[in-house]
């Protein structure tokens, strides 16, 4: 599984997550489901860091790959994920539903692919669906110190051999802040999520590259 | 706010459907292949523990005529090499039996009679024809219960986050059900970062909550003088920086650099 492939596999979770935070419950599932039902569209700015899985003699990670990254999402299938915006590794990737196409600045090369090859099953159903991250995802409450800022969550994906193992989802104030992937090669992705905007009016020529 | 269309994936493995077409009796079939259909539950154990050996043709898909979908029912047999448990045969979507686990490594072997399993859905398709979904390439698999011996080291990556505008390094699950045995216990904590951290456990036990600093390099026994009963059974580790990183800027209106990552070392073993 490549790493823009992992990222859009912790974005789609992410983006289940975007949601005013008035009225947000206690529990941080809950806070999770009233998030995946109110979110139809939205935009992210986030920073994304892949790790490899660890080494099997030291049982140590990586130093990680740390990279901004904005994401736009219109349910059920739109998205368009800008890696690294304005660098010399900027990575545009954006799909429609059936087809993903992306662009490397850096070597220059673009191509597009069946959005069934190349995106996580996971991906596609949370961003299809509606209030049924219960369903994908099941999720149960982590416990904190009473004086974290931080609530959470753990996930766990419903069916056998998805590629993301478990999630933890944390929140501040009822809003997504940071999503931590545990993937199924042993790797991980983390998902700081800077800033967000819930359900904006999205045109189709949002999501060109 | 526009209307949602429904339609997509009721179960992730339709997603990755390559073939649909209509079958006889007026429903539509769809096809596609699953990663895996089986597992066992945890897959690392402790002596003693109960295993849960399982498997799941069903998913996220509910079957929309019982005695139909009984037609369709794979027969699947579980076994074990070496024999932990006497082979089991089930003749449905589902099953799952616990065993003890072996004191060696096992095999388990989930053989299936047939290559493709049918599940006639409650779903329908846009004319409202039912669908029947196809699990094409099931193949008999196995795998494997593994017995932990010693102390198992792991590292965490405690990544950096804005919590609003308080910086904040991220809670870590130690390893734990469903794949490690809920009996491996937390030994010691260690801080493997240059700057001194301040470490906090919570005991599965709820209101059992012990937080110490730690020096660079140094380590947190759980079984040392004044460390509270019950704390190794944690399964979170929150860490903090003794003193924040001037380069870290977290604002909840403007742009933010979250904190550094930090990382701790678990050394854990089996009670």
């Amino acid at each position: 599984m490549n790493r823009p492939s992992k990222i859009l596999l912790a974005l789609a979770f992410s983006l289940t997550a975007i949601a005013p935070a008035a009225a947000a419950p206690a529990s941080a599932s809950a806070q999770l489901q009233l998030i995946d039902k109110s979110t139809w569209s939205g935009a992210l700015d986030v920073v994304v860091t892949t790790y490899g899985a660890p080494s099997p003699k030291t049982g140590q990670r990586d130093a990680g790959q740390r990279l901004q990254g904005t994401l736009l999402f219109d349910r059920p299938d739109r998205f368009k994920l800008v890696l690294d915006p304005g660098g010399k590794n900027e990575r545009r990737i954006a799909g429609d539903g059936e087809t993903v196409r992306w662009f490397d600045r850096a070597t220059g090369l673009q191509g597009q692919a069946a959005a069934r090859d190349v995106t996580d099953p996971t991906v596609l159903a949370l961003l299809g669906t509606v209030a049924e991250l219960q369903t994908y995802a099941p999720s149960k409450d982590i416990t904190l110190s009473k004086d974290s800022p931080l609530t959470g969550a753990r996930l766990v994906p419903a069916s056998f051999g998805v590629r993301a193992v478990a999630v933890n989802a944390w929140l501040h104030a009822g809003k997504p802040a940071a999503f931590a992937f545990e993937m199924g090669d042993g790797g991980r992705v983390f998902v700081a999520v800077l800033s967000f905007k819930a359900n904006l009016a999205l045109k189709p020529s949002d999501f060109e590259l | 706010m526009r209307a949602r269309p429904r339609s997509i994936a009721r179960c992730p493995v339709v997603a990755i459907a390559v073939v649909a077409a209509l079958c006889a009796g007026g429903c539509r079939l769809e096809t596609g292949v699953i990663p895996s259909w089986n597992a066992v539950s945890p897959a690392q154990v402790c002596p003693g523990d109960e295993v849960t050996a399982s498997y799941d043709f069903l998913r996220t898909e509910t079957c929309r005529d019982e005695a139909l979908c009984a037609t369709h029912h794979p027969t699947v047999v579980v076994s074990s090499s070496p024999a932990a448990f006497a082979p089991r045969a089930f003749t449905a979507y589902g099953g799952r039996f616990t065993f003890t686990a072996p004191a060696g490594v096992t095999t388990v072997g989930f053989d299936v009679d047939r290559d493709s399993v049918r599940v006639p859905t409650t779903r329908v398709d846009a004319e409202g024809r039912p669908i029947d979904f196809v699990m094409t390439d099931v193949r008999d698999n196995s795998r494997q219960v593994r017995p932990l011996t010693g102390s198992q080291e792991t590292e965490l990556v405690h990544d950096g986050l804005c919590a609003g505008s308080t910086p904040v390094n991220s809670p870590e699950s130690l390893p734990g059900p469903p794949t490690v045995s809920p009996n491996l216990r937390l030994v010691s904590l260690c801080n493997r970062n240059g700057v001194p951290v301040v470490v906090t456990l919570n005991a599965a036990t709820p209101g059992t909550t012990y937080t110490q600093t730690l020096a660079p390099g140094d380590c947190l026994n759980t079984s040392a003088p004044g460390v509270p009963a019950g704390i190794d059974t944690a399964r979170v580790v929150e860490v903090r920086p003794m003193f924040n990183d001037p380069g870290v800027r977290c604002s909840g209106i403007g742009p933010s650099t979250p904190p550094p990552a930090l990382r701790t070392v678990a050394v854990m073993a089996c009670r």
